[in-house]
């Protein structure tokens, strides 16, 4: 297991097009990274500069503080785990998970004893002489999860490996990949577009933009205080409230207000009046959306357990000065 | 189209059984052709079942030499059309499935200009260029030779399309997996394209075999040797008696004869055969 540093590294395609541009990410040992953003902000494209799949325009990409930009990406020591996961069809899964070791020249014993030792951490017993067409997706999942394991490689990477299943399996394959980490305490870099699994996942998140990096932190210090406005709207659900300052005699541009910071009646320093539109009750939770005045902007407030709404009343909200977010004319946070 | 309607069932099996037996009855009449004797076949009605001179008759094909075919026994050319037919069929695959690999994978200037001159060889079978095919043949010596019956018949665009296009929709990350799992070019090509390829490579061995065991204009010329001659040919040979009448039981012999290779290419892989042509291993 090893760090993985990219300094200043850079994707331009032939054309002229700029995926990626000067991306500096330093991962510690054993840490787990979710780089996150909306498609085509080039999350994916600088993963694949790290597997070696794309050509690196500029920078450097370091594995265990060796440059690997000149290598091939079976000379990185790496494993990658893929979105359709990419099991050979033609093979079984043991086979599956030998191939890559057996082009190695690995003895094969040593890899009848990987082979087992990451069955049995994956569950994949009575799975490995079964072909993937006949394994269902959360399997074919670990299956290509086995098959990065046995490699022990210095670092996994992973390209939106849960994006094909469905919601539950993904909400509990995420769970299992948490545990993974934990007990490997290997290094994963991980692409996704969902900020849930963003924030469920990673030590440390990396937000991007058009090829940028917009902020690179821990969870909650991504959710609590995020450097640009384009970050604040990205993570978390519902998204963040934007008001213009003015309406809350600020001088910034623009405030954001969270939807739990803004609670429906009560008596915080700020206030706001309003008319509800309607009600999402997602169980656990309630969003109110609240319109401020006839023509004015909806604002999302998350509502108290118990209390009766119903749409069409006329609705208070108020907030603690505290929890306002300030961005600047750039979308930059001040404060 | 779920419907009962017994009339309309009926008539659908009438048609097919019709179709069927009007398929048939040709090969049945060689069937029971190859089993009388001359006099029987040239007496009017012709018989339409079968006779007794069944193993006489092919008893002397497969060994005795006939005068009517050059006195070739049939199992000597029945083995050269197989020998033929098995260095096409081969030929062609190997050679196809490379020159796919080559332009689906690699990178290489004129890479969709090769492609194309492939693709433009398509307009030019073996009958276009008969003349040219064979003066290049009598220049490399390969007249009555067994490379000179299938070389010229190897290189094929069909099969290098149907392979591009197979090769097209096998996903970039399985290529990416590979990469990454350390097998090069060659490994890629043995471990996991010629695999996946198999149902593609049965279709078209199947497809390939008949094509390479019909070819009559061909070896008709490029062989003047009597040992050269293929089942086609013979046939062929068997028929141009000139003033004598027809050898017909030997002539439908042969004929059911050179039917049967054809057949049990088709038989032994046809599941392959359907596979290959319907369903895509993804």
């Amino acid at each position: 297991m090893a760090g993985l540093s990219l300094r200043g590294v850079k994707k331009v395609y032939p054309g002229g097009v700029t995926a990626v541009e000067g991306a500096d990410v330093e991962i510690a040992d054993g840490e787990f990274v979710v780089l996150v953003g909306p498609s085509g902000c080039g999350k994916s494209t600088l993963l694949r500069m790290v597997a070696g799949l794309e050509e690196i325009s500029a920078g450097e990409v370091a594995i265990d503080g060796a440059v690997v930009n000149r290598r091939e990406p079976g000379e990185r020591d790496i494993a990658m785990v893929f979105q359709n996961y990419a099991l050979y069809p033609h093979m079984s899964v043991r086979q599956n998970m030998a191939y890559g070791l057996k082009n190695v020249g690995m003895p094969k014993p040593e890899i009848a004893a990987r082979i087992d030792a990451a069955a049995k951490v994956l569950q994949l017993g009575e799975l490995l002489d079964r072909k993937p067409r006949q394994l269902s997706g959360g399997q074919r999942q670990r299956v290509a999860m086995g098959r990065a394991l046995v490699r022990e490689p210095k670092a996994f990477l992973l390209d939106e490996p849960l994006s094909n299943l469905d919601a539950k399996l993904r909400t509990h394959m995420r769970g299992e990949l948490k545990e993974l980490h934990q007990r490997l305490r290997a290094t994963f870099l991980y692409v996704t577009h969902d900020q849930v699994e963003a924030m469920s996942l990673a030590d440390r998140i990396v937000v991007m933009n058009a090829g940028r990096i917009e902020q690179i932190g821990a969870p909650r210090e991504i959710y609590d205080r995020p450097a640009t406005r384009f970050v604040a709207e990205f993570i978390g659900a519902p998204q963040m409230n934007f008001l213009p300052g003015a309406l809350l005699d600020e001088t910034v541009a623009a405030i954001g207000l969270r939807p739990e910071a803004l609670s429906l009646g009560g008596a915080g320093e700020i206030r706001l009046e309003g008319r509800l539109r309607l009600v999402e009750d997602l169980g656990a939770d309630r969003f109110a959306h609240i319109g401020l005045g006839e023509a004015g902007p909806t604002v999302i407030a998350r509502a108290a357990p118990g209390a009766s709404l119903a749409p069409g009343d006329a609705v208070s909200l108020s907030a603690a000065r505290a929890a306002i977010h300030r961005f600047g004319e750039d979308g930059r946070r001040i404060g | 189209m779920v419907e009962n309607r017994p009339f309309l069932s009926f008539l659908t099996h009438a048609a097919l059984i019709l179709g069927v037996a009007f398929l048939c009855f040709p090969v049945w009449m060689a069937l029971v052709a190859s089993t009388h004797g001359a006099e029987a076949l040239s007496r009017a009605p012709i018989p339409l079942w079968f006779g007794d001179r069944g193993w006489e008759n092919y008893a002397q094909l497969l060994s005795g030499g006939l005068p009517e075919a050059g006195g070739v026994p049939v199992g000597r050319m029945m083995l050269n059309s197989l020998v033929m037919a098995l260095m096409i069929t081969v030929g062609k695959i190997a050679v196809s499935i490379l020159a796919a690999y080559a332009i689906v994978y690699f990178r290489f200037p004129f890479r969709m200009g090769f492609f194309w001159i492939v693709f433009l060889t398509l307009m030019l079978p073996v009958e276009v260029r008969i003349l040219p095919t064979y003066d290049v043949a009598v220049r490399l010596g390969l007249l009555n030779s067994y490379l000179g019956l299938s070389l010229p018949l190897i290189a094929s665009a069909t099969a290098t399309f149907l392979f591009r296009q197979f090769f097209l929709t096998i996903p970039d990350e399985l290529v990416e997996a590979a990469r990454i799992d350390r097998a090069g070019p060659m490994r890629f090509f043995r471990d996991i394209l010629i695999p996946l390829s198999r149902t593609n490579i049965a279709a078209l061995f199947i497809i390939l075999f008949i094509y390479g065991w019909n070819q009559y204009l061909w070896p008709l010329l490029v062989t003047t040797e009597e040992r050269f001659a293929t089942v086609v040919v013979g046939i062929q040979r068997m028929t141009n008696t000139g003033e004598a009448l027809p050898v017909w039981h030997y002539i439908m012999g042969t004929t059911v004869l050179a039917m049967l290779p054809p057949v049990l290419v088709v038989l032994s892989m046809q599941k392959l055969f359907v596979k290959g042509l319907v369903e895509q291993e993804k």
